[in-house]
């Protein structure tokens, strides 16, 4: 506060109380204005330092934000980039003198490999063939055990089998070489995004010209942002009253399919600037150019989105982006301006007008000559009918894949850490086993007048090593959805035969010639109500020999066989034969009515093939991470669970079916020296038909029947055996030997007198019998 | 010969296994991965040959896993080859997997019949496994075996 003046006396009263009453007034007045003028300066300092916090703290919040978008960017950069879907490969091929192949398979083997022919096969990927050899160059590969490096190979054939492996480079011949595996698919994210990564280095220089030329011409140049491109968009807008031209730079177009919406707002305009900026000053321009090749969005496949030009050129054009021609480059550019609004497929024409515009940009920038692009110009998109077989084929087995994987992987890192699958697929045989389904199912269906209905499932396993080579889930192999080879559980028929049958020979006193009464049955139920089951031919046959009942598949005397040794062993030997599925004990159980999915029965099937071993089926055989570490080895699980000897005898009964019992009708079809062993399964009303046989080296095992449920009208010998029969015909197959030993002994006996008689004896069967069981007098022919 | 007699016999042949599980993962008697007595058939083809040689000097640089793999690529060529199925189930014994140890030397057995030496040994490494899970009685009955197939 001021120091108050001293006051005046005054000269009269009013005059004295006037006038010192007006100065007072101006004193305060002038008081006032000083404290105001005062309180003024300190409002404006006040509010001066709150602006600045305001602004400093605008600023701290934009920084912040600017902090937030750069880890973001960096994340995402820095790291994986992509989730990149796991890469699932077939086996790989192993080549050796005296391998069963021929060189048309080696072929289609390097077909599938994306080889190409060259008249100078000298770049990893490219072959030439000469005569009865192919000269090729193969690509470095790292599997589970080591990296292979790239040789020069000249693979000499003779018909059917290879008869040497020469290395150009070490100028030898070589015992074995592993070819590299094909890829037969990926497992994908939920939003299915699916890419084959390049890297800039192998990007043809024409292909990031044209992108250059066409999206960003000043790429090099800016630092994210093009401003005189964004004011001349912004100007252009302007004057047309709507968007009509964009300014973006190829790191923008990248971060918005990157980090953000497809939404069109300031504020995401403003992030991507933002953003765009970050990464052009953390990131050099290949890291960009590359991360934006692999990433942009080139068109859609049904569910799948096709990222980057990499995926691209094989999806449109089923070749690596370095074989690509001009006018296919420029299509692929083109493309990026909208793939839907240009889609190949739909808007051909539209896309085409676009492409040749490309072209002129291209030969406007000099980058071609005015002849190339002419020529480019009259050629047709080209792009291919149907999509490469290496995407998204085989859709059962993949599906069987993720399967056995889920047990060890969570779906998320399935789909994201680029893991790489090494599965036991045969891509080859698996080609060849979709054909015949599909042809197959196709005929059956006219003929039984089912009206497509007729649905199918197939499995194969190398018996040796119980691996799943081929797997075929429905008619349409492509087709994914349902997958029958793994989820129709349908009653297996005469297909449990076997079982009982092996349990009974497990028993001291029974052996393939024991007799069995195949005579009429009838069991009563606990409600009273009886079951009497038949014959298919609907005959009675009196006394059979054992091995007599299972290959004509009789249910009378089966099911008197079974109910003489009773439920427990059979259901033991079921589960031996490794089967997990619970089998109730009641007596139609004995003729089928039990129900197993087609990998069920492979895996009961595949321990009598094994020679009575239990293995687990088995789809994959390693896992490595993205870089090539070894992260997980599914290694092959023997146990010895069946007697070796009573499943040979057993097999060798089956080997009769094929002979003389229910499958004989496709005996005559087949190589001289074939040899398999197998059962036919026929369920109610014929809705079920199934056929599951082997051979020293293959098991396959064949459903026919429909969603429904319905009747085919075909048993296990009219339907499915059919496609066993065409398959084990297609496919070089080592032939089931029996041979004598310490305890069994193969021989011939006659089926009337069951005497051993002379192999040369034109009725007489063969059969692996313990050397107890053998017949001590010896017959003649009859 | 009494149980107890027995018993002892059967500790005694373990003592005497090549690549025996007592030992630790990495082997230091590495050669004996692969039995010295067991050699691969005159028939053996050269691409099985030569995956065997690899097998055998990855098992002695201690890297089992891999020798594996090889021998599992060797028995895919060769399917009914005893000897490489006796070799994986001596791989299992020194990694100490006696289940399959049991299982590969039966799968052997069940195709080198002929074989008398062969059928022996994958029956030591039987009742060794058998031994080692504990299942006492097995193992006797197949010291029984291997007595039986000396004689």
């Amino acid at each position: 506060m001021p120091p108050r003046r001293p006051r005046k006396k005054s000269v009269s009263n009013t005059n004295r109380k006037k006038a010192p009453q007006k100065k007072k007034r101006a004193q305060a007045g002038q008081q006032k204005k000083q404290i105001r003028k005062k309180q003024s300066t300190k409002a404006s300092i006040a509010s001066k330092i709150k602006w600045r916090y305001v602004i400093l703290f605008f600023l701290l919040l934009f920084s912040l934000y600017v902090l937030f978008l750069d880890i973001i960017v960096l994340k995402k950069f820095d790291g994986k980039r992509w989730a990149l879907p796991a890469k699932v490969y077939a086996r790989p091929l192993e080549l050796y003198s005296g391998l069963n192949l021929s060189k048309a398979t080696f072929l289609d083997e390097l077909k599938l490999l994306g080889f190409r022919n060259k008249a100078k096969p000298e770049s990893p990927g490219s072959y030439m063939v000469s005569g009865d050899d192919v000269l090729l160059t193969t690509r470095a590969f790292r599997f589970w055990d080591e990296k292979t490096d790239s040789k020069i190979l000249k693979i000499s054939f003779t018909d059917y089998s290879i008869s040497s492996v020469y290395d150009y480079l070490d100028e030898r011949e070589i015992d074995i070489i592993r070819m590299e595996p094909a890829i037969i698919g990926g497992i994908y994210p939920a939003h299915k995004e699916d890419r084959v990564l390049v890297k800039i280095e192998s990007v043809p220089e024409l292909l990031k010209s044209a992108i250059r030329i066409v999206e960003d011409r000043h790429f090099y140049l800016h630092h994210g942002l093009h401003y005189k491109g964004i004011a001349r968009a912004l100007w252009a807008n302007i004057r047309a009253g709507k968007t009509v031209q964009g300014g973006s730079t190829l790191t923008q177009q990248l971060v918005k399919n990157f980090f953000l919406s497809n939404t069109r707002s300031l504020w995401r305009k403003l992030n991507e600037a933002i953003m765009s900026l970050l990464l052009e000053f953390h990131f050099d321009k290949d890291e960009i150019f590359e991360a934006y090749i692999n990433e942009v969005y080139l068109g859609q496949d049904k569910a799948r989105a096709i990222h980057g030009f990499g995926l691209a050129s094989r999806f449109y054009f089923d070749k690596n982006l370095d074989d690509l021609e001009l006018h296919q480059v420029a299509m692929l550019v083109a493309l990026v301006k909208g793939p839907s609004y240009y889609s190949p497929r739909r808007y051909s024409k539209r896309l085409l007008k676009r492409r040749n515009l490309v072209i002129d940009l291209l030969a406007e920038f000099k980058m071609i000559t005015l002849t190339e692009a002419e020529q480019a110009k009259r050629k047709s998109l080209g792009i291919i009918k149907t999509k490469p077989s290496s995407i998204s084929s085989h859709p059962a087995f993949l599906d069987l894949v993720k399967r056995q994987l889920k047990t060890f992987y969570r779906d998320k890192d399935l789909a994201s850490e680029g893991l790489q699958i090494f599965t036991t697929l045969d891509p080859l045989l698996q080609k060849k086993v979709e054909k015949i389904v599909e042809r197959k199912t196709k005929w059956l269906d006219k003929r039984k007048h089912l009206e497509k209905n007729l649905q199918a499932a197939t499995i194969i396993t190398n018996t040796t090593n119980s691996e799943i080579l081929a797997l075929v889930g429905g008619r349409n192999p492509e087709e994914a959805g349902f997958n029958r080879a793994l989820d129709a559980i349908r009653p297996i028929g005469s297909l449990i035969k076997p079982a009982v049958y092996l349990a009974a020979l497990q028993q001291d006193n029974f052996n393939p010639l024991t007799l069995l009464n195949d005579k009429k049955v009838h069991i009563k139920g606990p409600a009273g109500d009886v079951w009497s089951p038949r014959n298919y031919d609907k005959k009675e046959h009196g006394a059979v020999a054992l091995y007599q009942a299972l290959t004509h598949s009789y249910n009378l005397a089966t099911v008197r066989l079974g109910l003489k040794i009773g439920f427990e062993p059979i259901q033991q030997t079921i589960r031996d034969m490794g089967v997990k599925r619970k089998i109730p004990a009641y007596p139609s159980v004995l003729l089928g009515s039990v129900n197993m999915s087609p990998y069920e029965v492979t895996q009961m099937y595949h321990s009598l093939a094994s020679g009575g071993f239990n293995m687990p089926l088995n789809a994959i055989r390693e896992v490595l991470a993205i870089d090539g570490t070894p992260l997980k080895r599914f290694a092959l699980k023997v146990q010895q669970t069946l007697d070796v000897d009573k499943v040979t005898v057993l097999n060798s009964i089956l080997r009769n079916v094929l002979q003389i019992g229910t499958a004989k009708r496709i005996h005559y079809k087949m190589p001289p020296d074939f040899n398999a062993a197998g059962k036919t399964g026929t369920t109610n009303d014929l809705r079920d038909s199934w056929f599951a046989g082997f051979s020293a080296q293959h098991l396959v095992v064949s459903w026919l029947g429909t969603d429904d449920n319905r009747s085919t009208g075909l048993s296990g010998s009219s339907g499915a055996l059919e496609i066993w029969s065409d398959i084990m015909r297609t496919i070089s197959t080592k032939p089931l030997v029996f041979n004598s030993n310490a305890s069994v002994e193969y021989l011939a006996i006659d089926p009337v007198s069951l005497k051993r008689v002379n192999v040369s004896c034109e009725n007489a069967v063969l059969l692996a019998l313990s050397r107890d069981d053998i017949p001590a007098e010896q017959g003649n022919c009859q | 010969m009494n149980n107890a007699f027995k018993f002892l016999l059967v500790i005694v042949l373990f003592a005497s296994l090549n690549g025996c599980g007592v030992q630790t993962k990495k082997s230091d008697d590495a050669t004996s991965t692969f039995s010295r007595q067991i050699k691969p058939a005159e028939s053996t083809s050269p691409a099985v040959l030569a995956l065997i040689k690899k097998a055998r000097v990855d098992a002695m640089n201690g890297e089992l896993e891999k020798a594996m793999l090889r021998l599992e690529r060797a028995v895919r060529i060769e399917p009914a080859n005893a000897v490489i199925w006796h070799y994986m189930a001596k791989l299992f014994l020194q990694q100490e997997n006696y289940k399959q140890a049991a299982g590969y030397a039966s799968r052997s057995n069940s195709m080198a019949r002929a074989d008398k030496s062969l059928v022996i040994d994958n029956w030591r490494i039987i009742a060794h496994a058998r031994f080692r899970l504990g299942n006492r009685k097995g193992a006797l009955k197949a010291q029984d075996r291997i007595n039986q197939l000396q004689q």
